[in-house]
């Protein structure tokens, strides 16, 4: 796998989540047990690591407008790492969700919130690295990339 | 032998006749006990007294007695029956006689004498003698009220003299009280416990003012009778100013429902409660059956006569059940608290519903049952409160045969959704 495709694949999995996160969010409030304000509360707490996350992925997205690099061919490890990590932290608020969603004994909105603010401490280290790697204008080596070296458009190759 | 058979038929005539002679003339001497109300006698630091009459041929005599515990001498009573439903009653007071004519009204089964401009009224029932409650406690403006005793003690009554009267009865003054300290952030009462005797110590460092303090249902005729005749107090009666209260709720139902041949039976109590609250909860009024859990019941016996029990659960029910609301789940503390009130009948018995700690939780399409206590974060009015009182009052006495009271002062009516049916006499 190459580093075009890595980032290619964890901004997807990252705006898409993002989306979904917010709009499930929304919905708990809307149709199931959430109250206005706790809805609201919990969009707001399972936010801020995947918004941090997903601005940058969309400013990775936007940047490359024509044509992102394929770049150099990744390791497993870093594949494996770089994809696990956002997809983990998506599919943890959705179980917290679910669990809300079908009111879970034991586990009410109280208790979303403190899972969420631990997922979200969690995963925040891990996400703003992967984030600097994939998506930041700094750095360097093998996964670290500036926006010159991430997207190059067709006429600057 | 013809002869033996036609004295013998003589006799059962004979006797017949004289018995029903004898019974006429009781019935039309008799006394007649009736419960009195009008404050603008001024008869007793009470706003009602007892009324014992004797209507024949035209002319009425009779008592104006104190209410049972109280020992204001009873005044004479006398007065003329020029026609039917009209009485012209006399009371010789010690302020002066004062003069009264009444009109006769008769609601279903309750005979009453009215003098309107003057607020002054007494009556009966025609088929069921007067409670021991009403023959005890006055009726406020906001009906029978319950649970809520006010006291007065006279003055230089000293805690040494309390705690003398309190040591008369231990089991009494031991009862647990609640009473109204302040109100919190929502501008809900403070309601704190305490023992009986404890309340009327701190009533007495109120010097001369009422003070209230909260007992459970059923025994405040008891508890009225032995405070008045303690001496101490210038009057114990029900709350006067009690209007508004959401818990002001009871439902009245025969009494074989409750009682076994030797009264009233607790096992009996618990099985009907226990029977009844599992089809509230099941079904609303549209027929419609929803899920519903219902927590470990508590049944206690209160000390103090008539040792009445108290029968609360927690419960989880679905909204339209409870407040004819859609879309949530409803979760609270219930009451049953069986009692003799001041409009049962002795073929009667009362049960006050009292409903604490409502919650409500959003539904869920992901859960078809009653979620966790965790999911109930949304607190409820006291408006909210007493419309789940009335609905649970209204189904027991609309499933057994019977009514129910609510009073409805202070609420706004087109909120209230549920209504009760009143008794029969009202």
């Amino acid at each position: 796998m190459y580093q075009g495709q890595i980032r290619t694949i964890v901004a997807v999995i990252i705006l898409g989540g993002h989306f979904l996160v917010f709009l499930c969010g929304l919905l708990l409030g809307v149709f199931g047990p959430l109250l206005g304000t706790d809805a609201v509360q919990t969009v707001l707490m399972a936010s801020p690591v995947l918004g941090v996350t997903a601005t940058a992925a969309l400013m990775f997205a936007l940047r490359g407008e024509v044509d992102i690099a394929r770049g150099q061919k990744v390791t497993g490890l870093f594949a494996f790492v770089t994809i696990f990590f956002p997809s983990a932290l998506i599919l943890c608020i959705f179980i917290v969700f679910y669990a809300v969603y079908v009111q879970l004994t034991g586990f009410g909105p109280e208790q979303m919130k403190i899972a969420l603010g631990a997922i979200e401490t969690f995963f925040g280290v891990f996400l703003g690295a992967i984030s600097d790697t994939l998506f930041g204008r700094q750095g360097g080596g093998k996964g670290g990339s500036s926006s010159g070296s991430a997207v190059r458009t067709k006429a600057s190759r | 032998m013809c002869q033996l058979r036609f004295r013998h038929a003589a006799r059962i005539v004979a006797c017949v006749i004289g018995l029903a002679i004898l019974i006429d003339g009781r019935t039309a001497s008799a006394e007649t006990l009736y419960k009195f109300s009008g404050s603008a006698l001024k008869f007793s630091p009470y706003p009602d007294a007892l009324l014992t009459l004797t209507i024949s041929d035209g002319a009425a005599t009779g008592q104006l007695r104190p209410l049972l515990g109280d020992n204001t001498p009873t005044v004479a009573v006398n007065g003329t029956n020029p026609k039917d439903g009209i009485l012209e009653l006399t009371f010789s007071l010690p302020s002066g006689a004062k003069k009264y004519t009444f009109t006769k009204r008769i609601k279903g089964q309750q005979i009453g004498w009215y003098m309107e401009t003057e607020g002054v009224s007494f009556y009966r029932y025609t088929d069921s003698p007067l409670s021991d409650a009403a023959l005890t406690l006055s009726e406020h403006e906001c009906g029978a009220a319950y649970k809520s005793l006010e006291a007065e003690f006279k003055r230089g009554v000293t805690i040494a003299g309390l705690e003398s009267f309190l040591a008369t009865d231990r089991d009494v003054s031991a009862l647990p009280v609640a009473y109204d300290a302040g109100s919190d952030a929502r501008d809900r009462p403070v309601r704190k416990t305490t023992d009986l005797g404890s309340r009327l110590k701190q009533g007495l460092k109120g010097k001369s003012e009422p003070f209230l303090f909260h007992a459970p249902a059923g025994v405040e005729p008891y508890l009225a009778k032995w405070l008045r005749k303690s001496g101490l107090f210038v009057k114990v009666d029900l709350d006067s100013g009690g209007c508004g209260g959401a818990d002001r709720s009871y439902f009245v139902v025969n009494r074989g429902l409750l009682f076994d041949g030797n009264g009233f039976s607790q096992p009996k109590f618990e099985q009907y409660v226990a029977t009844r609250l599992q089809e509230f909860a099941s079904k609303d009024d549209r027929g419609t059956t929803w899920p519903f859990r219902l927590g470990q019941p508590r049944v206690t016996r209160i000390n103090v006569p008539p040792y009445p029990s108290s029968y609360r659960i927690r419960m989880y029910t679905a909204s339209e059940v409870t407040r004819r609301v859609p879309g949530w789940w409803d979760a609270f503390s219930v009451s049953l608290e069986p009692g003799e009130l001041i409009d049962t009948k002795n073929t009667d018995y009362a049960v006050v519903v009292t409903v604490e700690r409502l919650k409500a939780s959003k539904k869920s399409p992901g859960n078809s049952n009653p979620p966790d206590d965790a999911y109930f974060t949304k607190e409820l009015s006291e408006p909210d409160e007493a419309e789940v009182t009335v609905a649970i009052s209204r189904y027991f006495s609309r499933r057994d045969g019977g009514w129910c009271v609510f009073d409805q002062e202070g609420y706004e009516r087109e909120k209230h959704r549920s209504v009760c049916d009143g008794p029969p006499s009202r």
